[in-house]
């Protein structure tokens, strides 16, 4: 029979395995290590290093590629609609709508709102796809929650607020709906983070420099802000939907 | 069939190891496993993805082992297959042989009659 579970010892982490378990989780790189270490005594030391090297790249390479193709897609997206926006006439808050034009203030939180959630996903949306495909639960609610939000962008009144109201709805079901509760809780840190930490990050570069900033130096924002994005969202997607309970399957 | 439970060639190779050895199936005789029956030597890389590729469809699961000196005191992690997993190489494997009844692939007319 199997042996009972038994802790690894952890004093023994090496650089090398701390930084697989970034990838594989404590587990997996510890098991890993070991198979390696047990491999490596029959060949030469350069194994070991070529076969941890493959290990790394093999088990890792989606996030850094899935966060460079997501930076480069918002890029082209956003040019996209930013040329749409300036040949088209911006709406007012005082625009009959859905909400008439005694309500300003619900058009202005339901814009900002969609408009910022939009922002957000416009990232979300292609680093969510390359990282963990298109059968991944937390990519479809992405998916999902992008096509609905995409109105806020086409400047009619009444499809801006629908927009606001749709994603208010959407989201809401998607929290009491138990299957697509944790990737709603994913998807909502990372969203709030992008946006938290890019929104800081302008913040700060604007405390000290005021106007003078060069464009650089918002990418720069940006990069940081969305790779903190990126990390919450894989360490949360690792937490919350990978792995359950061994007891919960059933084996052969 | 499921198309999430679809096999490739290599998950399909990893499976049948993991069934071969039973309860011994861990990294380093799995590798082994393939390689003395296939003739492939694969990448430990390939493998763990793989591995970890396939839990997360819940085609296999792991146990851990207890830790040992040659593997500078670190546990093994033993594969177990499920039964989604199992069911999902029986589909694999009845869709080959369904495909190879009646051919002989060692006749020359599938080549067109040509002895290639």
């Amino acid at each position: 029979m199997f042996e009972s579970f038994s802790s690894v010892d952890s004093s023994r982490t090496t650089p090398t395995e701390w930084l697989l378990a970034r990838i594989a989780g404590r587990e997996q790189a510890a098991a890993i290590m070991g198979d390696l270490e047990e491999l490596s005594a029959t060949r030469s030391k350069s194994w070991f290093w070529i076969a941890y090297a493959r290990t790394l790249v093999s088990l890792g390479w989606r996030t850094p590629v899935a966060f460079l193709i997501a930076m480069a897609s918002m890029r082209l997206i956003f040019r996209i609609i930013f040329s749409w926006r300036i040949n088209h006439r911006s709406p007012t808050l005082m625009e009959t709508g859905l909400f008439g034009v005694y309500n300003p203030h619900v058009r202005l939180i339901t814009w900002n709102i969609s408009m910022v959630v939009a922002q957000s996903l416009i990232f979300a949306v292609p680093f969510v796809l390359v990282r963990f495909g298109w059968r991944n639960r937390l990519s479809q609610l992405t998916c999902a929650l992008f096509l609905i939000a995409m109105p806020i962008y086409s400047l009619r009144t009444w499809l801006m607020d629908l927009t606001g109201v749709l994603m208010m709805i959407a989201v809401v079901s998607a929290l009491i709906t138990p299957l697509w509760r944790k990737p709603m809780i994913v998807l909502a840190a990372t969203c709030v983070t992008a946006t938290a930490a890019v929104a800081s990050c302008v913040y700060i570069l604007w405390s000290i420099y005021r106007w003078h900033y060069h464009a650089l130096s918002i990418f720069s924002c940006e990069a940081i802000g969305l790779a903190l994005a990126a990390i919450v969202c894989v360490y949360l997607h690792r937490w919350l939907l990978e792995r359950p309970p061994a007891s919960d399957r059933t084996l052969a | 069939m499921n198309p999430e439970r679809t096999l490739g060639e290599f998950e399909q190779i990893v499976l049948l190891a993991v069934l071969r050895l039973g309860e011994a199936a861990y990294g380093v005789t799995i590798l082994d496993e393939i390689a003395a029956r296939t003739g492939r030597n694969p990448a430990p890389g390939a493998l763990y993805t793989t591995l970890h590729r396939m839990e997360d469809k819940g085609l296999v699961t792991f146990r851990d082992g207890s830790p040992t000196p040659e593997r500078g005191g670190r546990a093994k992690r033993f594969v177990i297959v499920t039964r989604e997993g199992r069911n999902a190489l029986a589909s694999a494997q009845s869709a080959y042989r369904s495909l190879l009844q009646g051919l002989d692939l060692l006749d020359a007319k599938l080549f067109g009659g040509a002895n290639v």
